[in-house]
């Protein structure tokens, strides 16, 4: 079988079971339901919080915090599922080795998983988008030629997705499941740090620069900027949508250098340790 | 490498780093499996046959020494090996409960490349070969745990590899099932030349039926390896014994004079069997009396053939348990 067949064969398997758990627990209406109900209960509990801590501040700080909260669900759900996949699949479904003994390649089949978490959770976050835009008077102000800025943002952005998240899927191979408070207090991080919620230069000294660091701090700024025009954004304020995506695409580069090393590198100390079918006692 | 091997160890050792030092799990392994062989690994638990395992089929790294899977070296040839074996772990249950059995077996035969028409024709004449066509599409968080099995060992072959690795592929499974596991071990092999199957149980009886030789290993050594008559010749010379007992009267039974290798093993019928080993064949009078005349009372007494279990009392020293 050719490279390029076998890769999508793998990823194609990997896809389809990823869909299913996420979206075959339930019969398709309820599915559907749930995929419109949940992303908007878990926005209006925040736009609520928002509005108590910003004492009646929330028209203007209202946009920001739509936009962060719908690309947040990307982080949380494709970034940091794509690590908990390894936690489930080895000690939930105890499935883990017996992937890891096929020929299939772990890179693969986690992007597999992750794309399928990626399509639901595109449904999510368009939903809140689209919701705020038409019910919560959001102003839909874009830049210039939005429409080539906003799929090529999307895309370069989805990529640092899987980038990152395979970051936190090799740590994932390393710990066992009581380690993986880890994970769950780097998603709080990444919450805070990226500005979903709070501009980044709210946080005092090096903490708001530390976002800059994270792709996904400036893939959400950067969205902000190109669906409500300039002026949305905290540290990028000055920056054009330009700088922004290079600022992204070589950051992605570097990372996914980096992280490619690591995550081999985890996959391999896993096996010398005898950790890929690692449970945990008790 | 020769071609009519299909598993080799050179010196293979692994180690575990332990509180306080290090565990030898396996030490200076050295096997060859032929093809065409069912190779069985018979040892106490902890004794390093799930490790010898893992390493073969590159979940794990050996710590030193070497090992070749299809003259592969498990090290780095990990995707030539991933291609032509596969393993199937007894009392485990590995499978995404949301899909159904079918979903589950498709899923996995994909992961090997198998064209979609010809995986589905597959799994569809093994779900009836094992009897689970009728829960096909059920799904799988619903099966009991022989289904569940089944479902395991489908997986396992579905995907036609060259060396199976069986880990204790029967643990669990009632009399019933696991006959059926074993009878379909025997006719897979048969189906095709050249295929090979490394097998662990601690059903002892199970090893003696199936397996063309055996290797008995404890404390990460092998102590022992021939086949299963060949490694029962190692007690020609022992004289043994089996005397069945009421199961009341069994409990007063402290010791048995002249004898060795005292072991006992509860029958069905609540009766107790209890077999042993002497040296000197004219003391049987005198056991026999020695149970008659402290009122014990005796439902047969004979002379048997010795067993595998015999051998690994033997050989390993202990008892061999068969833990369920
Ligand atoms: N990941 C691990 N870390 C530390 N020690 C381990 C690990 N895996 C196995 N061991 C130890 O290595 C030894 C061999 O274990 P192994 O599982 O290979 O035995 P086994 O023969 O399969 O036993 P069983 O019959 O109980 O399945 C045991 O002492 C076990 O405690
Ligand atoms: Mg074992």
């Amino acid at each position: 079988m050719g490279i390029i067949k076998k890769f999508l064969n793998d990823f194609k398997s990997s896809f389809y079971l990823g869909w299913k758990i996420e979206s075959n627990w339930t019969d398709p209406l309820l599915f559907f339901i749930y995929s419109l109900a949940k992303p908007l209960s878990s926005a209006f509990i925040l736009i609520f919080m928002y509005m108590i801590i910003s004492q009646g501040q929330m028209n203007e700080m209202l946009p920001h915090l739509i936009i962060g909260n719908a690309l947040h669900l990307y982080t949380a759900n494709v970034l940091f599922g794509m690590a908990w996949t390894v936690i489930d699949d080895r000690e939930f479904y105890e499935t883990l080795k017996y992937i890891y003994i096929s020929p299939v390649s772990m890179f693969q089949f986690l992007a597999g998983r992750g794309f399928a978490k990626y399509l639901i959770t595109t449904i999510s976050s368009f939903i809140i988008i689209i919701f705020g835009f038409i019910f919560l008077n959001v102003r839909f102000t874009p830049i210039a030629s939005w429409y080539i800025y906003f799929p090529i943002f999307l895309f370069v952005g989805s990529i640092s997705l899987f980038i990152i998240g395979y970051f936190f899927a090799g740590i994932n191979f390393l710990i066992s499941r009581q380690g993986s408070f880890l994970t769950q207090s780097a998603a709080g991080v990444f919450l805070l740090l990226t500005g979903a919620i709070f501009p980044i230069d709210t946080f005092p000294g090096f903490l708001g620069k530390v976002g800059i660091y994270i792709p996904q701090t400036i893939w959400i700024d950067g969205m902000r900027k190109i669906l409500l025009g300039d002026g949305w954004n905290s540290f990028f304020i000055n920056m054009s949508i330009n700088r922004m995506l290079s600022m992204l695409i070589i950051e992605n580069i570097i990372y996914f250098i980096i992280i490619f090393l690591f995550f081999n590198f985890s996959l391999k100390i896993a096996r010398q340790r005898g950790l890929i079918d690692q449970r945990t006692m008790g | 490498m020769d071609d009519s091997i299909s598993i080799k160890t050179e010196n293979l050792g692994r180690i575990y780093k332990k509180e306080g030092g290090v565990l030898e799990a396996l030490k200076n392994i050295n096997i060859n499996v032929n093809r065409g062989e069912i190779f069985g690994l018979l040892g106490p638990n902890g004794a390093g046959k799930t490790t010898l395992i893992k390493i073969l089929t590159t979940l794990l790294l050996p710590s030193s020494g070497k090992a070749y899977v299809l003259g592969y070296d498990v090290e780095t040839e990990t995707l030539k090996i991933r291609e032509k074996i596969n393993m199937v772990s007894g009392g485990e249950w590995a499978g995404y409960g949301i899909l159904t059995v079918r979903e589950n077996l498709w899923m996995f035969s994909q992961f090997y490349g198998i064209p979609t028409k010809k995986a589905k024709r597959e799994i569809d004449k093994y779900l009836e070969i094992f009897g689970l066509e009728e829960d096909a599409n059920t799904k799988i968080s619903k099966l009991s745990t022989g289904m569940r099995q089944k479902m395991n060992i489908i997986r396992g072959i579905l995907s036609n590899p060259e060396v199976l690795f069986l880990d204790e592929p029967t643990l669990g499974l009632d009399v019933q099932i696991a006959r059926t596991v074993r009878s379909f071990i025997k006719v897979w092999m048969k189906e095709k030349e050249g295929r090979t199957i490394l097998l662990t149980t601690h059903y002892l009886n199970e090893a003696d039926e199936l397996c063309n030789r055996i290797a008995i290993i404890d404390n990460g050594e092998i102590h022992a390896l021939d086949t299963p008559q060949g490694l029962k010749k190692i007690l020609k010379n022992k004289i043994m014994y089996s005397v069945e007992l009421e199961r009341e009267s069994y409990l007063n039974l402290k010791e048995l004079p002249y004898t060795t290798k005292f072991t006992v093993n509860p029958l069905k019928d609540g009766k107790i069997e209890v077999k042993f080993q002497i040296q000197d064949e004219n003391k049987i009078v005198d056991i026999f009396n020695y149970l008659k005349n402290n009122g014990f009372n005796l439902v047969s007494f004979r002379k048997r053939e010795p067993t595998l279990e015999d051998v690994f009392i033997e050989i390993v020293g202990k008892e061999f348990k068969e833990d369920e």
